[in-house]
């Protein structure tokens, strides 16, 4: 017995056969052909989606890329990705705020799985005075075979080299510890790694002495002479004129530290694990401080968080503009297409059929702009992700932010995802208000 | 007699405008099972408003329609959609063929709509395009058909679902005499052996002549009514 004949018996209601997925496969394939039907108004929609897909993608993975190696530049200066410090240091630098038993501390987080490289380092105020000239430092002992994995300040040398590592006796009397030979302090060849800018407000050259004062951690003066065997340039004007690195051996030594310090200085094997270990480090070490980046280095979270706001509103008025064009679109298509809507409801399409048809043509409208905008994003992101955009020569500020000079565009599954997301929420909610009109249709009064 | 369709004391009144018009004026109008009913009457005496409230597309400002034991004033919009689908057949003057869609399509659509599976819509639309003679365009969009060909795809759409009532406004209007002449004659052939009720509204004195009752409809309201002819339909 054929559908028709028992259907003719059922007066009025809705018949359990009528099948929803029926229709969805109907509607799904009808809107499909639709977008063929006008093919201006397809293309013009479609691309006004791909074009916001596209600028939105792009600038997100331009963020990405930056903040990258914003972060990279500037956990990886000095900061570190985290530190761990005395309890109260943090809140003020004293040099007697320190810890204890550095060595065993290093070997336990050396052990982390997570942990790429950690070093300790000791740091305080002293007096550098060459002949008649004196001037406030900042000097800071270190452990000059880890810095060079850890931090690219070695690598702003611009001349000698980074804490005499190329000079044998030097590096032997660092890998001993000490740097005494036969009972006799080595004072002398202490080396130090000193700013170009501090450098010239001392009339320092390479191979020159100058010589320190500063008090010890119980109550004593320590002195010390320096030889300088590297001079270092970044081009951030504070550093430049105030910090002086020394072998941490000695820092101890003079400064009255028996294995003590008062920072670990660690990298993370991915930077984006960051609070992970950070939690590991805190629970494994009650008695201690441990800071991320975040807390190190606020106003770069800062920059970054002001420079992602912006570029949400900026994001923001994109994709308002591109959903209002395809609302107008829409609404002036239904209003077109009335007549047509009408025959549907008259062949007994629900009214509630049409305006999924409206949704549908509109995801198909949208899915066609997104894919076509992801495509044209991965292969500029691609493209200019290897060769990089040039940002022009602003190089005190960037480098004060620990900018590159170039950007690279990172691809960023986030920024794939959230653009094509709004778009599809806000198309899809565009094209039911456009179309809920058909609702209240009556088909004879639209179809004349 | 079995009444399919009843109408009692419809009004129509189009107010949208600045001034209402009165397009039916308390009509009373039954058809059985199995007529053939054509509408006649001037333009604007209400012919098309009369069709559409009958096939549920527009309803009266006051009075009752039923179809069957069903009253459509009832119904909301989803259920009168649902009646449309399994109850009544349209052919219209300018025969709205999906435009996206072939023939055979065409013809599937409402089967579709019913949840009837594909094998058998196929069959059903096939057979029907068929017996209209249009096998060799069942895979034509409309644009390629000629006016005659398009009606009678409209009219294997209407059909292929087997409904209580075909209603067919001015179906001949814009076709020739020789493809009016060979519509009627499919028209006569679904009312005589497969007794389908038909009620068209039309202007055109051959479809009159081919209907089994004819109604004139003067300023909204029921002129001549020959009854009759009711004997004509079997
Ligand atoms: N949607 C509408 N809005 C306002 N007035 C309408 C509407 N539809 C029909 N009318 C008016 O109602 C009256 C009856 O119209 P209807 O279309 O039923 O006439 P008809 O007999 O079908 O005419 P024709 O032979 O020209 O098709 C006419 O005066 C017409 O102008
Ligand atoms: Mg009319």
């Amino acid at each position: 017995m054929g559908i028709g004949e028992t259907t003719l018996d059922t007066h009025g209601g809705s018949p359990a056969r009528r099948s929803v997925l029926n229709t969805l496969l109907l509607i799904m394939s009808i809107a499909w052909r639709n977008l063929g039907r006008n093919r201006r108004r397809t293309g013009l929609v479609a691309s006004a989606v791909a074009f916001s897909i596209l600028l939105t993608v792009f600038f997100m993975s331009l963020q990405t890329g930056s903040y990258a190696v914003m972060t990279e530049n500037a956990t990886g200066f000095l900061a570190g990705h985290i530190q761990i410090q005395a309890k109260g240091y943090a809140e003020e630098a004293r040099l007697e705020t320190t810890f204890a038993g550095v060595q065993e501390l290093l070997k336990q987080v050396r052990e982390l799985p997570a942990v790429l490289a950690v070093t300790a380092r000791a740091q305080t105020y002293a007096l550098a005075s060459v002949g008649e000239r004196s001037v406030g430092v900042q000097i800071m002992g270190v452990n000059s075979a880890a810095e060079l994995v850890l931090s690219t300040l070695p690598g702003f040398v611009v001349e000698g080299s980074y804490m005499g590592l190329g000079d044998p006796a030097i590096k032997n009397a660092q890998l001993e510890g000490s740097l005494s030979l036969n009972g006799e302090p080595l004072t002398e060849q202490v080396p130090a790694y000193i700013g170009s800018v501090l450098a010239r407000n001392l009339g320092l050259a390479l191979g020159e002495e100058l010589i320190l004062l500063g008090s010890q951690k119980r109550g004593g003066i320590a002195t010390l002479v320096l030889v300088v065997t590297g001079i270092f340039s970044t081009g951030q004007t504070e550093v430049d004129r105030a910090l002086v690195q020394i072998p941490l051996p000695t820092f101890q030594e003079i400064f009255n530290l028996h294995d003590e310090a008062h920072m670990l200085v660690i990298k993370g094997r991915d930077i984006s694990q960051v609070g992970l270990l950070r939690r590991e480090l805190n629970d494994k070490f009650p008695g201690l401080y441990v800071q991320s980046w975040f807390q190190l280095l606020p106003e770069i979270e800062q920059a970054m968080a002001l420079d992602r706001i912006s570029g949400y509103f900026f994001y923001g008025i994109l994709l308002v503009m591109v959903v209002l064009s395809v609302v107008n679109t829409f609404i002036m298509m239904v209003f077109e297409r009335t007549k047509e809507f009408g025959v549907l409801l008259a062949l007994g399409m629900r009214p509630w059929a049409i305006v999924g048809l409206l949704q549908i043509e509109a995801l198909w409208l949208c899915l066609l702009g997104i894919a076509l905008g992801l495509v044209l994003a991965a292969f500029v992101v691609f493209v200019l992700g290897s060769i990089g955009i040039p940002l022009g020569d602003n190089a005190e500020l960037m480098k004060a932010f620990h900018m590159p000079d170039r950007a690279y565009p990172q691809f960023s599954l986030i920024a794939n995802l959230i653009s094509p997301f709004f778009m599809l929420i806000f198309i899809q909610l565009a094209a039911f208000f456009s179309s809920i009109r058909v609702l209240k249709m009556r088909p004879a009064l639209v179809m004349r | 007699m079995d009444k399919v369709v009843r109408c009692k004391g419809i009004c129509r009144v189009y107010a949208d405008d600045a001034y209402p018009v009165q397009a039916l004026d308390n009509v009373d109008f039954e058809v059985a099972t199995g007529e053939f009913v054509s509408l006649a009457g001037p333009s604007g005496s209400g012919k098309s408003t009369l069709l559409n409230i009958i096939g549920g597309l527009d309803r009266p400002t006051s009075g009752s329609v039923y179809l069957g034991d069903v009253c459509l004033n009832q119904l909301d919009e989803s259920e009168l959609s649902d009646l449309r689908l399994y109850q009544m057949g349209f052919i219209f003057q300018d025969y709205n063929l999906i435009p996206v869609l072939n023939a055979l399509e065409n013809v599937e659509f409402t089967m579709q709509l019913q949840g009837v599976h594909p094998g058998e819509r196929t069959e059903r639309a096939m057979a029907t395009l068929a017996s209209l003679n249009l096998d060799g365009l069942a895979h034509r969009r409309p644009a390629e058909l000629s006016g005659g060909q398009q009606q009678r795809v409209a009219i294997a759409r209407a059909i292929v679902t087997k409904p209580k009532v075909l209603l067919a406004d001015e179906p001949s209007a814009n076709l020739d005499s020789k493809s009016t002449e060979s519509l009627l004659a499919l028209l006569r052939q679904l009312n005589q052996e497969q007794g389908v009720t038909i009620i068209t509204a039309t202007h055109d004195p051959l479809v009159m002549r081919y209907a089994g009752r004819r109604v004139l409809l003067v300023d909204g309201h029921i002129d001549i009514d020959d009854s009759d002819s009711i004997d004509n339909a079997h």
